[in-house]
């Protein structure tokens, strides 16, 4: 539709997508690689104004009133960031050192995302939940969101907005695990698009059913896919490698799945679309198929890295681990600085059986520095991670291995070439479609926009994909705009979600476009609050 | 081994902000071979973190009458650079709560802006509430509106330099922050960095906050102060906010709305001055926040979305210097000191620098910023500066 005639808004909750190109003519002036340089626009820009202004936001009357809030002060000596399994079983562990803990979730209940697919993967995540409400108490706090960090407080707030928390701790433990993002494919807009989670909880309501099509079969997908059939839904398993990402095609029996496919093309038919799809079959080969389904389900993860780059971790590419994560140093600081460390998904997507292995290494290094354990039992601890991650998968352990800060602060790190499309788009099959394919859902931005603005940028005429010989070097030279450009000129994660959806895939796909590594494009500031906060709250609270 | 890159050219300009960008844009028109060096992303600093607001009025002639040009520069870019400024003309509002202020308000209109021809119009707080329902009138005695004043887009007019001066092959290096000035002979010699080193005749110090910092390594002292400044944004709501900024002339607080909804503001917490690392603090967030609250009570409901900081840089006299001593260093020009209000002089201060720097003009507009008013106590004190 356009940045500047978006309504800002994909909301998830009740799955509905951008309203269509309703405004026709405008819609394409509207785009945020378009309006700025166009000489119409600019002809006519007293009347354009008029329709910039703002349009179709929500009226402030109908957003709700604050209650008034009060200000609590958490005091602790390790904060943790994150409900899910790592933040649990860290908590757990830590306090069971005789650490004072604080332990911080934004959902109502803790547990993070495995609970609600606790039959699928073997963890009793429930349990690890009630454990640590006996043995933390009051500073188990469920239900608020940790904002981030001002240079004098870190800060967080309940749901409600009822109250505004202030937290002290020497050592943050970073467990924000993953995010599910949205599929980038032509005619993306058009579907009703779920993330696994949200589809799974709207499932187990019974407030969807029917036949949605799940894309993603990792671990996680395969288990959203198998509670949904539990749940008496028919889901459809699709995802463009040719074996599942599990390892095991055994995983999908029982499914019905479609692998190896690139979606092409969309068309919505009343409460219904259909998606068609290409799947390749040799040098410019391609079979074609479709299939229909009345709701997309992404279940493709990127770990969550916005605190972790607002704390000023470096972030890398791995392919192994999922997309951008914390260089790692074992047994110091996880991620290289002194009192931040990362457990779970958030440094990177690692078989869920080793999450309460890692949780434990990762509490025993914090012990470690309080002089609670000994040094050589945090090596141990670090130990057992290494064996769980080679039984149950080594390139985890490799990928790991490879980031820890300078490999023994001897060796040097090229970070990768993003070598493979990424799980979650369709790429560079259907660039000529790149205008209708959308990448931040919040603004309307395409991945035309962003083409057209890296090529802007860069002066070059064309995205090449084959250099020749000859022109290599040139190429070379030429500086990739840095995301904080992108950004500026497009509105790429300038909305509500402030890039969580957007960054990491928008990085990912333009190093991949134009040959680069991820890190040439890097990453824009995450900035305060990771959460939007009413102003009341801020305001009241005392 | 650490490779250097060696570029030679007729100018460099220090600074990748607006005002160099439009120093160095109006050079290279003129054939002039010039180097854009920016220590961060061009148009990183305070040109992009700025509220993206114009005003003329400011509190004595000579920064107002510089004002008004420096608009109709704004006007001009329009048609000359590629992208659209998205110019919109909604006005200041400013809100006095008490008689005094408002009053010395009117004897600046009278005494300033009426005879420049662009006065004020005064409102009392009936009228405000009836134009301005959101706005808690009963706090206000009365206030103005500056219907001269408005709104841009910031990072257009940025891209629109970058874009230009690419065309015409400008060297342009991001991320090389320059670590020295080189004068031989009280005469410079060009500029080195990191891996860099651009030799020219001639140095244009565009650099802001950090143009103290800068001048210092060719030997000059500049009285350019960094304060640092908190700004915040929130989720985009319908338009409502017709006034381009509304002022609360008593805790210094400002807001407006962007064309595309967000409610953009902040307040004056009396920061000391120094190069903080650009974060921002809770103390003026909540100052903010409660600012907000008094006086657009259904700010309350607003989520905010994301904040982030800035540097005024202030003079002693809170405006800006431009042009050259004769004791500095031949070749060595500075514009830079803009005390807040950088942005909009930024195209009008590239065109003069640019005439003064080939022809050896100066601009009657330009005189008054002369660095040697600083020199002989000639202080042009500027009291209208906003957060």
């Amino acid at each position: 539709m356009g940045y500047w005639l978006s309504n800002g808004s994909l909301n998830q909750c009740v799955g509905s997508s951008p309203q269509g190109r309703g405004l026709g003519l405008f819609s394409s002036f509207a785009r945020p690689s378009v309006l700025p340089r166009s000489r119409l626009v600019k002809l006519a820009w007293p009347i354009v104004i008029r329709f910039a202004k703002g349009m179709r936001h929500v009226d402030p009357s109908q957003l709700p009133e604050p209650p008034r809030a009060k200000l609590v002060k958490v005091n602790s000596d390790v904060l943790v960031v994150g409900g899910g399994l790592a933040g649990l079983a860290t908590a757990m562990e830590l306090s069971k050192l005789g650490l004072k803990i604080a332990l911080v979730d934004g959902n109502s209940e803790l547990g993070g995302r495995l609970i609600h697919v606790e039959g699928e993967l073997g963890v009793k995540v429930s349990d690890y939940a009630s454990k640590v409400k006996d043995e933390l108490g009051d500073q188990a706090l469920s239900g608020v969101v940790f904002d981030g960090l001002l240079e004098d407080a870190a800060v967080g707030h309940s749901l409600d907005g009822s109250r505004l928390f202030q937290f002290n701790y020497r050592v943050i433990v970073v467990a924000t695990g993953v995010r599910e993002v949205p599929l980038v494919f032509p005619g993306n807009y058009k579907v009703p698009m779920y993330t696994g989670l949200t589809y799974l909880k709207l499932a187990k309501d019974g407030l969807v059913k029917g036949e949605p099509i799940v894309y993603g079969t990792d671990e996680w997908g395969v288990a959203v896919a198998k509670s949904l059939v539990k749940a008496g839904l028919t889901p459809l398993i699709m995802d463009h490698a040719i074996q599942p990402r599990t390892g095991r095609p055994s995983d999908l029996s029982g499914l019905r799945a479609i692998m190896g496919a690139y979606i092409s093309e969309t068309e919505v038919e009343g409460g219904r679309f259909r998606l068609r799809y290409q799947v390749p079959e040799g040098p410019k080969r391609f079979s074609e198929g479709e299939a229909t389904g009345d709701a997309l389900v992404t279940t493709v993860r990127v770990p969550a890295i916005e605190l972790l780059a607002q704390l000023g971790a470096e972030l890398v590419y791995d392919i192994v681990l999922g997309g951008i994560v914390p260089r790692h140093n074992w047994g110091g600081g996880v991620t290289g600085l002194s009192n931040v460390y990362v457990v779970g998904e958030a440094s990177g997507l690692i078989p869920i059986s080793t999450i309460p292995i890692q949780a434990r290494a990762v509490a025993y290094s914090i012990a470690a520095t309080y002089g609670l354990v000994k040094p050589e039992e945090a090596d141990q601890a670090v130990a057992k991670l290494r064996e769980a991650l080679v039984t149950s998968n080594p390139a985890a352990l490799d990928a790991f291995n490879r980031l820890e800060r300078g490999l023994h602060d001897v060796g040097y790190f090229q970070e990768p070439n993003v070598p493979e499309v990424p799980q979650w788009v369709s790429d560079l099959y259907f660039l000529d479609k790149a205008d209708e394919q959308l990448v931040c859902f919040c603004e309307d931005v395409t991945l035309g926009d962003l083409l057209r603005v890296t090529r802007e940028f860069t002066g070059l005429r064309g995205v090449k994909v084959t250099v020749l010989h000859d022109e290599v070097p040139k190429y070379r030279e030429l500086k990739m705009p840095r995301m904080e450009y992108i950004k500026r000129a497009t509105g790429l994660g300038t909305g509500a979600c402030q890039g969580k959806l957007c960054m990491v895939t928008a990085n990912l796909m333009l190093a991949r476009l134009t040959q680069r590594k991820p890190g040439e494009f890097g990453l824009f500031r995450q900035r305060f609050p990771l959460n939007p906060m009413p102003m009341g709250t801020l305001g009241d609270a005392e | 081994m650490i490779r250097r890159a060696v570029h030679t050219v007729d100018v460099v300009v220090v600074g990748g902000g607006v005002v160099g960008l439009a120093t160095a844009y109006n050079l290279a028109k003129r054939g002039v071979k010039v180097a854009v060096v920016d220590r961060g992303i061009i148009g990183g600093g305070s040109s992009t973190r700025n509220a993206s607001r114009f005003r003329v009025h400011f509190g004595n002639v000579e920064n107002t009458r510089y004002a008004i040009e420096a608009v109709r520069e704004l006007d001009r870019l329009k048609g000359e650079l590629g992208w659209n400024p998205m110019i919109r003309r909604g006005g200041y509002l400013w809100l006095f709560r008490d008689k005094e202020s408002l009053r010395a308000f009117e004897e600046v209109n009278e005494s300033v802006w009426r005879p420049l021809g662009v006065p004020v119009r005064f409102m009392d707080s009936g009228k405000l509430e009836d134009k301005y329902p959101y706005l808690n009138s009963k706090l206000y005695v009365g206030a103005a509106l500056g219907p001269q004043d408005g709104e841009l887009h910031h990072d257009y007019v940025i891209y629109g330099y970058l874009t230009k001066l690419k065309e015409m092959n400008a060297i342009l290096l991001d991320e090389t922050p320059v670590s020295k000035i080189t004068v031989v002979n009280n005469e410079v010699r060009g500029v080195e960095g990191v891996g860099t080193v651009i030799n020219a005749r001639v140095v244009v110090i565009t650099a802001g906050a950090w143009s103290g910092e800068l001048a210092k390594t060719a030997g000059v002292e500049l009285p350019i102060n960094a304060v640092r400044k908190e700004i915040g944004i929130t989720a985009p709501i319908r338009f409502m906010i017709e006034p381009s900024l509304i002022i609360d002339t008593r805790v210094n607080a400002y807001f407006g709305q962007t064309l595309r909804g967000e409610v953009i503001g902040s307040i004056d917490i009396d920061e000391e001055a120094g190069l903080k690392p650009f974060n921002n603090t809770l103390r003026w967030l909540k100052a903010w926040v409660k600012a907000m609250g008094e006086v657009m009570p259904i700010s309350r409901r607003l989520p905010v979305i994301r904040v982030w900081s800035g540097y005024y840089e202030l003079t002693p006299d809170n405006s800006h210097i431009m042009g050259r001593l004769d004791s500095w260093p031949r070749g060595l020009y500075v514009a830079a000191g803009f005390s807040g209000h950088g942005f909009m002089f930024g195209p009008l201060t590239g065109r003069l620098m640019a005439s003064y720097i080939l022809d050896g003009k100066i601009d009657p507009l330009m005189e008054p910023f002369l660095p040697d008013r600083l020199v002989k106590g000639k202080l042009i004190r500027e009291h209208l500066v906003i957060g």
